[in-house]
């Protein structure tokens, strides 16, 4: 494994990798500055571009613009009370508060070290499960993967919002997912005679169309928000650096932020967002003076700004060693994976040793390219906010056109990209969640073809699921995903209505 | 939000019906295993169910008279500019239309300048036509010319 890094840092320091790495780490802060532009949707829109490029740097970048999503999200959530992108919204709470009494300039500098803590460990995590668990899912049959994916996929729809919701839209993705020629058996479905459908849907049309245009159209029509105040906030190195005391105070939820994001994020289907309220709830319950809370606690913004890094990084695990996504961002990577000839899952550590430990040590430069990018930088992120929206969208619209085209080198993908910004939009106001449609969307072919040869090896006989210890304990799992939140929730509402509502 | 879920309860119900309808025509057990119509007969089914799980309740809440409440979220407010969501999804519409017949530039151009009109009516139409102008070339030529992706030409010789 140290043999493998070792190679793998030769990759990743060469400059032209070296350069995308720092590429994506840059557009990444931009897009975490940014408020109304997604990491995913940015992701989707740059990857079509990319697939002139060598796989390890087109990744290399990708992965960079996630994770530096996360570092420049926390600048806009404490200079101006306003998230760049929706795992920093917690930490507004106090970041915010810290930045009015004046120690804005602390509060980022502990964020970006909060952050480069969590890449770091989440990195070293990364690399310490990945092999293990790719040899584990090695053993798994059709059955075994068939059920993995069920848990997968009812993860993905038991957070946030209704999971009847979720779960339609899921099934929808899966559908979607069974558009165009049949691989078993060569024939036809859903295409209705028409031939563009014939090879299936394109993964990335459909996400682009569903993240980034709805979001643009749906940020159009909110209008132009007022140039929102600035507040005063020292931008010098020496200001930005955190005293001792505010180090010894954030050490504590830095740590429980790095592991705790990470291994919570290894689940499918839990994201940076999830964590980062997590962790915030973990650090006030811990807190001995929990009143401060909301009222610029240093821990506020330590716990949640480590975890959410450490999660984007987590979310890569079940997407490397068992080829299954765990949020939308990572199916879009899995996407672009597929699409340079690598078929995500436990393969990759065999057979592609060097791309995914070149990767894994883009994954540690990009890390510390962010901590220099954003400390002395500040100041600048600062000055792009100041981008009028009037340019900034017609530019992005401009590089979908291009990205959306260049997929097939078919206008008619830019139509899908239309239909499903429009599909999205509604989705998003009736607030139907499109990243299970997504992940279902991705893993459906895959779902479909382990289910067809689960049923082939055990001649039609549905028992064939139940047969291994490994299915059993999965099965559990599913029960426990699919009908947990609504025992929670019914137990919740049963004290609520006992004790009357706090806080 | 009543009316909403009762909407897309309907219509995922009325999806689930088409889809269902479509795989019964396919082969649901082949010689060897499953067909072709095995997996969207029971997505099909389990997503006329999970809809009926939300349409039900909401067909019940608005009977009970809860239907008119307005939408508070600001977040959720839908429609408020029709001309923004249409017309932003129309300009990339037209791009599709016309892209391969008068070039990237120049159909870029129109999307850009139309983009920025949308977004902020009062800008100068001078102005929002060289915007676009402008950024569609320098789009094209960071794309095309400097990153390789094949572009069409269109009627211009660039």
């Amino acid at each position: 494994m140290i043999e493998n890094l070792l190679i793998g840092f030769g990759h990743a320091l060469s400059p032209y990798i070296l350069f995308y790495t720092f590429m994506g780490t840059l557009v990444g802060t931009a897009v975490g500055v940014l408020p109304g532009l997604a990491p995913s949707a940015t992701i989707g829109i740059l990857l079509p571009i990319t697939f002139g490029m060598d796989p390890l740097s087109a990744m290399a970048m990708l992965c960079g613009i996630y994770y530096g999503a996360q570092y420049g999200g926390s600048t806009t959530s404490i200079l101006l009370n306003m998230p760049g992108e929706s795992a920093s919204v917690v930490t507004c709470l106090d970041g915010h508060q810290m930045a009015k009494q004046g120690r804005g300039g602390v509060a980022l500098g502990i964020a970006a070290i909060g952050s480069f803590v969590a890449g770091i460990v989440g990195t070293a995590l990364l690399l310490l499960l990945g092999e293990p668990l790719s040899q584990a899912a090695l053993a798994f049959g059709p059955a075994e993967y068939t059920i993995l994916m069920a848990l997968g996929l009812s993860m993905a729809t038991s957070f946030g919002g209704r999971q009847s919701k979720a779960v339609i839209m899921c099934i929808v993705g899966l559908l979607m997912g069974t558009i165009g020629t049949d691989s078993f058996s060569g024939i036809n479905r859903f295409t209705f005679d028409v031939i563009y459908l014939e090879q299936g849907l394109d993964l990335v049309p459909v996400l682009m169309g569903l993240f980034a245009m709805s979001e643009i159209v749906s940020e159009m029509e909110k209008g132009i928000v007022k140039s929102p105040e600035l507040l005063a906030v020292s931008t010098r190195l020496r200001d930005l650096m955190p005293k001792l005391a505010d180090l010894k105070q954030s050490f504590g939820p830095m740590l429980r932020g790095a592991f705790g994001g990470f291994l919570i994020a290894v689940l499918p289907g839990i994201g940076a967002t999830a964590t980062s309220f997590m962790s915030y709830a973990v650090e006030q319950k811990l807190s001995k003076h929990p009143e401060e809370f909301g009222h610029g606690a240093i821990e506020g913004v330590a716990g949640p700004e480590t975890a959410n890094n450490a999660a984007s990084i987590g979310a890569m695990v079940p997407l490397f060693t068992l080829g299954i996504p765990g949020t939308a961002t990572a199916a879009i990577l899995a996407g672009g994976m597929l699409m340079y000839g690598l078929i995500p899952g436990p393969l990759l550590f065999q057979e592609h040793t060097e791309f995914i430990y070149g990767l894994i040590a883009t994954m540690f430069v990009g890390n510390v390219l962010l901590v220099v990018l954003n400390l002395p930088l500040i100041s600048f992120w600062i000055k792009m906010l100041k981008v009028p929206l009037h340019i900034l969208y017609p530019i992005v619209i401009g590089i979908i056109i291009v990205g959306g085209y260049s997929v097939n080198f078919d206008p008619l993908d830019l139509v899908v990209i239309t239909i499903f910004g429009l599909l999205g939009y509604l989705a998003n106001k009736s607030k139907f969640p499109t990243a299970p449609l997504i992940l279902g969307f991705f893993l459906g072919p895959a779902f479909e073809a382990n289910v067809r040869k689960a049923l082939i090896v055990g001649r039609g006989d549905m028992m064939v699921f139940l047969q291994s210890p490994v299915s059993m304990v999965l099965i559990t799992c599913i029960i426990a995903v699919l009908l947990g939140p609504t025992i929670v929730g019914f137990i919740r509402q049963k004290n609520t209505s006992q004790y009357g509502r706090t806080g | 939000m009543v009316k909403r879920d009762l909407a897309g309860g309907i219509l995922f119900v009325l999806l689930g019906l088409v889809t269902l309808k479509a795989s019964l025509g396919l082969e649901y057990y082949s010689e060897y295993g499953p067909g072709p119509g095995f997996m969207p007969f029971w997505l099909s089914l389990i997503l006329i169910a999970c809809s009926l799980i939300v349409l039900i309740p909401a067909c019940k809440s608005l009977r009970a008279g809860k239907g008119n409440e307005p939408v508070t979220d600001e977040e959720l407010l839908m429609f408020t500019k029709p001309l923004a969501v249409f017309g932003g999804l129309g300009a990339l519409l037209l791009v599709a239309i016309l892209l391969e017949d008068i070039g990237f530039v120049i159909s870029a151009s129109i999307a850009i300048t139309i983009y920025v009109k949308l977004i902020k009516p009062e800008f100068r139409w001078r102005s929002s036509v060289a915007l676009g102008v402008v950024a569609a070339i320098m789009i094209y030529s960071l794309f095309s010319l400097a990153l390789g992706i094949n572009l069409p030409r269109g009627v211009l010789p660039i």
